[in-house]
């Protein structure tokens, strides 16, 4: 199965009162002509969210309801949750995280996912609510906003016309220092141009999910490949897709014989590459390989398959 | 057969919070609503039929062979009491549906008494189970913690008042306190033996707001619980890595935390203050969708990594419902027995064992053959228990059954076990089809279903 044919996923994020649901009801009216589905989660109360989104049609629900869908003791409820809706075959599917979900493990947790379901989800990034009239004041006092910030691909500066332009200015900077290249829209209302999520978002410092010591995930193998010399575009591609099955996540950067660079990433098999444009790229590849192929069945894959590449 | 001696149990747990070396790390299931599970009631049935709870706690006891055990893992009990509404699940504790303080900038005044609420209820349960098991198992009573009560009565806004509102936060919280602290008094009246504050809520908040608002009610807490001569627990959900020295600051006699945290980075900031580490078996990624080899292997794993001194293996947070319970069988034998789990698991990994082994035509027996797989059934309790099952069956009918006990520590019963696919331990099979798995079997279900096939 194709990424192409994989059900599109969508994380959102942020604090409280951000504009989470407003967001999200935007998204239902620019993907009106689109199969999509939602899982809500809240914190502590009934989804009184959930009862005005159920007045629009063609659209599947699903809520996790009292503790964050990633407080451990509520993530069994969340894959059950996704794995039901990755099976409904949608055309896009939008998770709408509680104000104090910490996203730091979702990738983790998708990868996890997808290794149990046949549905597979493609996850597209994850979107940020920042509340411009709070935000710096409430990132002294929660720890959440900056893990919520840290792992965005888009952030939604949101509520911009309660705020003077310096502040505006001053949240823009520190949200650049925790996530430094990360796309940042200035809005009110929570309202998004038309196709921004059309584009894969190319987080450079999107940081890796984190791997606890004490996890079964830790016993993956993971390796990098540092770039030193100059690499055949359609060579590189031979490589990945000859080894890719045997992987779970690819991502980084290379670059090819005419100093273009690329991006490649890859979830459970598959793998994209793209050309991209971004100023101090570090070149290198984090491959990390499937628990159940063997350290030495990779070193031979690599050596097959490195030949004549670099 | 040289079981784990139940009297030793919770002395092993009680010997490690006075800093004691011992035969192994305690363990401490966090059994709430998943208890219901080993008796097929629900969280419902359980949290409010105080029979089946005590059902379902003794079931917990016998078949998960705890050092500790908490006896009521709901957090809502006091915020109930104070004017919140709950939403019943059946298949986990209540939630909290409406906050009572959310418009309201009052602060409340009302401590809740032993007769409010669900408190007689627990404190009914607490004091049977104590009768029966209160000698062999060191009993935890669990209570909401200032922040999250103050969460569970202000609802979100309370996020904003840490910004805001400091002194209308600094009275919830100090209100909040004194109901915990009640709560605590009340717990040690029935005789629990380590009082545990539950806080989730702490590990969103930054160290600064930590020290400002919380950081003295905490303390005051575990000061309450040392007065009350009894140990204390500290427990967090999420990512509290930030907030951890400060936590041990407060002054708690141990901490117990969830997957989010970094167990090596914990103990070394634990150690400095001589403070158990308590957790962290993942919830879903391990004890729910994992084998029970899984479990086995993470609970090695953690022994490898973290030493057996100052630590306590518990689940990172109150267990879901739908665990396996051969899950937790595996997770108690590696607690009890890691250097022969160690081991089994080294062997049961191999593919390449190549021995021969002749399996017994189970079509055509002379008489129906019981099988127990087991661990080792001097040593591990649920193995042990498996095999005793066997045997009782075996001298009832005598020689009208044949009986076999295979113990993995012997490579030949390992391919046997593979050969049959046998994935859990301890199993019972009969005329080679498994029949029981990990559940210790009722011995007159047992002697019906062998007489069936007798006839």
């Amino acid at each position: 199965m194709s990424i192409e044919e994989k059900t599109t996923l969508f994380l959102i994020t942020g604090f409280l009162g951000s504009g989470k649901t407003t967001l999200l009801n935007n998204l239902i009216a620019l993907y009106k002509d689109t199969k999509i589905g939602i899982l809500q989660n809240e914190y502590g109360t009934i989804s009184i969210d959930g009862i005005l989104l159920r007045n629009q049609e063609s659209i599947e629900i699903m809520e996790v309801n009292d503790g964050s869908v990633f407080c451990v003791c509520k993530k069994g409820e969340f894959i059950d949750a996704l794995i039901k809706m990755a099976s409904l075959q949608l055309e896009t599917i939008f998770i709408e995280a509680s104000g104090i979900s910490d996203p730091s493990n979702f990738i983790r947790d998708l990868e996890f996912i997808n290794q149990k379901t046949q549905f597979k989800l493609n996850y597209r990034g994850n979107i940020c609510l920042v509340d411009a009239e709070n935000v710096l004041d409430l990132i002294e006092s929660m720890i959440v906003i900056e893990s919520q910030i840290k792992y965005a691909d888009w952030i939604v500066l949101n509520k911009i016309d309660l705020v003077t332009k310096n502040s505006i200015l001053k949240i823009i900077d520190k949200i650049k220092s925790i996530n430094s290249h990360v796309d940042i829209i200035e809005t009110t209302y929570s309202k998004l141009p038309p196709h921004i999520l059309n584009k894969d978002p190319i987080t450079l410092n999107r940081p890796e999910p984190i791997l606890s010591q004490n996890t079964l995930e830790n016993r993956l193998l993971k390796i990098t490949l540092h770039q030193n010399s100059s690499m055949e575009l359609d060579k590189v591609k031979e490589f990945f897709y000859n080894i890719c099955h045997e992987t779970i996540r690819i991502k980084g950067f290379f670059y090819d014989l005419n100093k273009i660079s690329y991006y490649v990433s890859g979830v459970n098999g598959n793998f994209n590459i793209k050309e991209i444009k971004l100023q101090n790229i570090e070149y290198k590849i984090n491959i990390i390989f499937k628990k159940e192929v063997a350290d030495f069945k990779i070193l031979e894959l690599l050596e097959k398959n490195w030949e004549g590449l670099a | 057969m040289e079981k784990l001696h139940n009297h030793n149990r919770k002395e092993i747990l009680l010997d490690t919070f006075r800093h004691k070396t011992t035969d192994h790390v305690p363990w401490v299931p966090f059994a709430g609503s998943h208890a219901g599970k080993l008796k097929n009631y629900s969280a419902i049935d359980i949290f409010k039929d105080e029979n089946k709870l005590l059902e379902c706690l003794l079931e917990v006891n016998k078949q998960y062979q705890p050092n500790g055990q908490p006896v009521f893992f709901d957090l809502q009990i006091e915020a109930e009491i104070l004017g919140c509404g709950l939403k019943w699940h059946e298949k986990g504790p209540p939630s909290i549906s409406t906050h009572p303080f959310e418009n309201n900038d009052k602060i409340p005044d009302y401590i809740p008494t032993d007769s409010d609420g669900r408190i007689p209820f627990v404190l009914k349960v607490m004091k049977q189970f104590k009768e029966l098991v209160g000698s062999s198992t060191a009993l935890f009573g669990l209570f909401c913690g200032p922040l999250t009560l103050a969460a569970h009565l202000r609802g979100t806004k309370l996020f904003i008042d840490l910004l805001r509102n400091k002194n209308y936060t600094e009275k919830l919280i100090d209100y909040t306190t004194q109901v915990g602290k009640k709560m605590a008094e009340y717990y040690s009246n029935e005789g629990m033996d380590i009082l545990a504050v539950v806080d989730p809520v702490v590990s969103q908040i930054s160290p600064r707001v930590f020290k400002q608002y919380l950081l003295e009610p905490f303390s005051e807490i575990f000061k309450k619980i040392k007065a009350l001569n009894k140990f204390s627990s500290f427990f967090v959900c999420g990512d509290a890595t930030n907030n951890l020295d400060l936590m041990c600051q407060s002054g708690p006699d141990s901490i117990f935390v969830d997957e989010n945290v970094d167990m090596i980075t914990a103990k070394k900031i634990l150690n400095q203050y001589k403070i158990l580490l308590g957790g962290n078996i993942p919830l879903t990624t391990v004890l729910l969708y994992g084998t029970q080899q899984d479990n086995m292997k993470y609970i090695i794993d953690l022994l490898d990594k973290l030493g057996t001194e100052d630590l306590i293996i518990a689940p990172g947070c109150d267990m879901p419902y739908d665990i396996p319970i051969d899950n937790v069988i595996g997770v108690v034998q590696a607690v009890q027995e890691p250097d022969l789990v160690r081991s089994a698991i080294k062997d049961y990994e191999k593919t390449d064992l190549n021995i021969q082994i002749d399996l017994p035509d189970y079509n055509h027996l002379a008489k129906p053959l019981i099988e127990v797989f087991t661990l080792d059934s001097d040593i591990c309790a649920a193995c042990g228990y498996m095999r005793d099952a066997g045997f009782q069956a075996k001298n009832y009918f005598g020689d009208a059954i044949e009986f076999k006990e295979y113990k993995i520590t012997s490579r030949e019963n390992i391919a046997r076990m593979k050969k049959m696919k046998i994935e859990h331990l301890p199993s019972l099979l009969i005329n080679g089809n498994l029949s029981y798995s990990s559940i210790i079997p009722n011995k007159d279900e047992l002697i019906k279903k062998i007489e069936k096939m007798i006839k």
